[in-house]
């Protein structure tokens, strides 16, 4: 499970005028097949479970924030996926990465907006909803793609009817 | 039944001889019982009468083996029982001595055939055989797996008379056996106790009950310690089974 | 005797129930602290063990705290020069003598700290235990590295990977990873040493030396010897097991004292119900003295039921002990010195035998007051009480 680090930063810059937030675990275990069959590989064992970070302005749902760790050339990327509340991406932050500074400065903020507004299905068309990178930075940018494309996925799968929620076992940390 | 495992048919049971038992009571020495002294033949119904606190059940006492008398031999069934130690007297409480409690005394936790079964427990015998003929005589065959606390006063007493049967006593000794029971439930008692007495077990009870004191063959009467009068006792019955 | 015992006992469950709650804790309390006892000393050998060293040589200052920093993968303020190694290497009863450079990156944005360890070839004979899941064992260029586990999966590297460092602006080619050997350096990153000395700006500087001899028997001799060199001191592996074991022995004595204090009340609680158990049960003991029961047997009697609480209270303090016992360990793990990787808590059968016989014990102690009493009811109250 990777970390959400600086939740408060994230939630000032996504999502102003929340109130509060909580953490909900999602368990897509039972949805395996249909996972592997719209990820297009064998989900990992940490995608079992979905952590899902809630964010409210008094009892109106603003957003939710997932992260994931995906594999960049110089090291792990961590990342944190805002969405809106129909699914769609609200925001994406590299929360750390070990790539060198060029790489880092041409995945910098720029490119990642270019995801906002993108849906699972927006992702799959890859390249073209998503402005192309160096060659050098290519390998982490097509992680960083793959990794919100999955989660976007996974929130949408994790959303369904008749999934598993249940409170995190090590509470959100309630910003307000 | 065969009450006796007494070497002479016609030996006295009980033999007493100036028995004697005082207590320290701080400084003072209470003399309960003085000098006492007479004989309980096999097969003999005897009540032991007297007020409260005259030393019947001091008397009772000592003649179960349950204390020592402060001087005066105690010969029971022929043997000097005066003298024993603590453990010589509880082997003869457990295997020659059967008691009957006024409040009956059985173990609350204990089915009526384990406490019926108590004795032998103790022996370190097994004899459900028995167990079961006891509680046919006692009319408890339905009620073997109670618990006391499901009897009536009258089924706990008879329970408590099957499990002073249970090792085959020559003596059964009561205190007060119908204290606790309405009349009726104190008679059937008491028929019990003839019934008993007719197979040939000796008997000595401690009463106030005057139909128990008159159904006895012979009464000792006691007063402030001191054995006042003793009626002729009836002749000695023959054995039978028990 | 142990069915009248049990039924005895549950006439009371509350009291039943809270008197094996005292034994339990007692003997969870002292399982625990005696397991984790077994569990320090056993892993604090182990990982003293595979460093593979008898000897190390540490700058000056607490020689026992810089080798634990060491032994634990972690900096030191002051460092060796190289010709400390030089020195070493020159005695005749040193057979490897393993130069290393520790160095600590803070990433504060992730809340943890990068420890890089730079080692050299002499280093490959000092740990021979270290096994490879995937790749090469040992550097085959200078910016070769090699990940222990738990890095390797936090950073999702595996051989043939680039690994960069921001902070060092250096980029490594991930060579091998370790397995897991729930040590400390499941979450190193391994660079060879020259590398490490230049990223570091430690040209010629060493973290500490780790030593180990041809004889083991010389170890008195080059001890005296390597202690002359300038700025340096000695600790010896024995030296360090040993202080640390008596700064445990320190921690344990203290704990101990609590486990016996925890036993204590469970005793007493054990003595206390049978106590109550018997004043109340005065006129049923003493009906049974008159039915027959022996001393002995009465004594029997009270003994089962405290041997049946012990009974009850040891197997509910293992169950205590096994769930519990964790919680117990993470609270007192970071007060040892070197607590060694992975669960300290070890309950073997021995130490189990050992609780169970020193629960029965402690039983028949409970019981023996409460029994000499109940022995020596006079069976003629019997007829006295109701």
């Amino acid at each position: 499970m990777c970390p959400w680090r600086n939740p408060s930063a994230d939630v000032a810059l996504w999502f102003p005028g929340s109130t509060r937030s909580d953490t909900e675990v999602r368990i897509l275990s039972g949805v395996r097949p249909e996972l592997a069959q719209r990820l297009g590989r064998q989900p990992t064992a940490g995608e079992n479970a979905l952590y899902v970070h809630r964010i409210w302005r008094g009892t109106e749902l603003l957003g939710e924030v997932a992260t994931t760790r995906v594999k960049g050339e110089s090291g792990a990327v961590e990342l944190a996926v805002a969405f809106e509340p129909d699914g769609r991406v609200h925001g994406v932050r590299v929360q750390r990465s070990r790539e060198p500074e060029p790489i880092a400065n041409v995945l910098q903020n720029s490119w990642l907006a270019s995801f906002q507004g993108k849906t699972a299905t927006d992702l799959s068309a890859g390249a073209s909803t998503i402005p192309a990178v160096p060659p050098e930075a290519r390998t982490t940018g097509t992680a960083i793609m793959e990794g919100v494309r999955s989660l976007c996925i996974l929130r949408e799968m994790a959303t369904r009817p008749g999934i598993l929620r249940r409170p995190a076992p090590e509470a959100a940390a309630h910003l307000h | 039944m065969n009450p006796s495992k007494s070497s002479q048919p016609s030996a006295p049971v009980v033999i007493a001889r100036g028995l004697s038992k005082s207590y320290p009571r701080g400084s003072v020495t209470v003399a309960a019982l003085r000098n006492a002294s007479f004989e309980v033949g096999p097969s003999e119904f005897v009540a032991i009468v007297g007020p409260s606190g005259s030393g019947k059940s001091t008397l009772l006492n000592l003649l179960g083996c349950m204390d020592a008398p402060t001087s005066g031999t105690l010969q029971l069934d022929g043997q000097d029982v005066s003298q024993l130690a603590d453990s010589g007297r509880t082997r003869l409480r457990r295997d020659r001595l059967g008691f009957v409690f006024q409040h009956f005394g059985l173990v609350p936790t204990l089915s009526v055939a384990e406490n019926v079964a108590l004795p032998a427990f103790f022996a370190r015998r097994s004899d459900p055989k028995r167990v079961d003929e006891l509680l046919e005589r006692v009319g408890l065959s339905s009620r073997r797996h109670h618990r006391p606390h499901e009897l009536s006063g009258g089924e706990m007493q008879r329970a408590a008379i099957a499990r002073a049967l249970m090792n085959r006593p020559i003596l059964l000794l009561a205190d007060e056996p119908t204290g606790n029971l309405d009349s009726q439930t104190g008679s059937s008692i008491l028929e019990l106790f003839r019934e008993l007495n007719a197979d040939g077990l000796t008997l000595i009870v401690v009463t106030h009950n005057p139909s128990l004191a008159s159904a006895a063959g012979r009464r000792l009467e006691i007063q402030d310690g001191v054995l006042i009068s003793s009626t002729p006792g009836s002749p000695p019955k023959p054995h039978g089974p028990r | 005797m142990l069915r009248l015992a049990l039924r005895n006992l549950l006439r009371r469950p509350l009291r039943l129930a809270l008197t094996i709650c005292g034994v339990a804790l007692g003997t969870a309390v002292w399982m625990t602290l005696a397991g984790l006892g077994d569990g320090y000393r056993a892993g604090l050998r182990t990982e003293l063990d595979r460093a593979g060293v008898q000897l190390m040589l540490v700058p000056l200052g607490c020689p026992y705290d810089a080798a634990a920093r060491v032994l634990k993968g972690r900096t030191l303020e002051t460092s060796l020069p190289a010709s400390a190694l030089d020195a070493v290497r020159s005695d005749p009863a040193v057979a490897v003598a393993a130069p290393m450079l520790i160095a600590a990156v803070p990433r504060p944005e992730e809340n943890r700290t990068d420890l890089w360890v730079g080692l050299d070839e002499a280093s490959r004979h000092l740990k021979p235990w270290w096994h490879m899941t995937a790749g090469r064992d040992w550097f085959s260029a200078t910016n070769g590295a090699i990940l222990g586990s738990e890095a390797a999966l936090i950073e999702l590297r595996a051989p043939g990977d680039a690994l960069h460092s921001p902070e060092l602006r250096q980029t490594f080619r991930v060579e091998g990873v370790l397995e897991r050997s729930g040590t400390s350096d499941d979450s190193l990153f391994f660079i060879p040493l020259r590398t490490a000395q230049r990223l570091f700006a430690q040209d010629d500087r060493l973290t500490a030396i780790a030593i180990r001899l041809k004889d083991p028997a010389e170890l008195r001799a080059v001890v005296q010897r390597l202690q002359q060199i300038p700025g340096a001191q000695v600790v010896t592996m024995t030296e360090m097991m040993g202080t640390f074991l008596r700064l445990l022995g320190t921690v344990r004595t203290l704990l101990m004292a609590l486990a016996i204090v925890a036993c204590a009340v469970g005793i007493l609680g054990v003595l206390n119900t049978l106590l109550a158990a018997v004043v109340e049960r005065t006129p049923e003991l003493c009906l049974l003295r008159a039915v027959g029961a022996s001393r002995t047997q009465m004594v029997f009697l009270v003994a089962s039921e405290s041997l049946l609480l012990a009974v009850a209270g040891t197997a509910a303090g293992v169950g205590i002990a096994g769930v519990g016992g964790h919680a117990i360990e993470s609270l007192v793990k970071p007060f040892l010195p070197l607590a060694p990787t992975g669960t300290l808590l070890q309950l073997g059968p021995d130490r189990m035998t050992q609780c169970a016989l020193a629960a029965v014990l402690g039983a028949l102690v409970a019981a023996a007051y409460p029994a000499w009493c109940a022995a020596r009811l006079p069976p003629a109250l019997a007829a006295k009480t109701e």
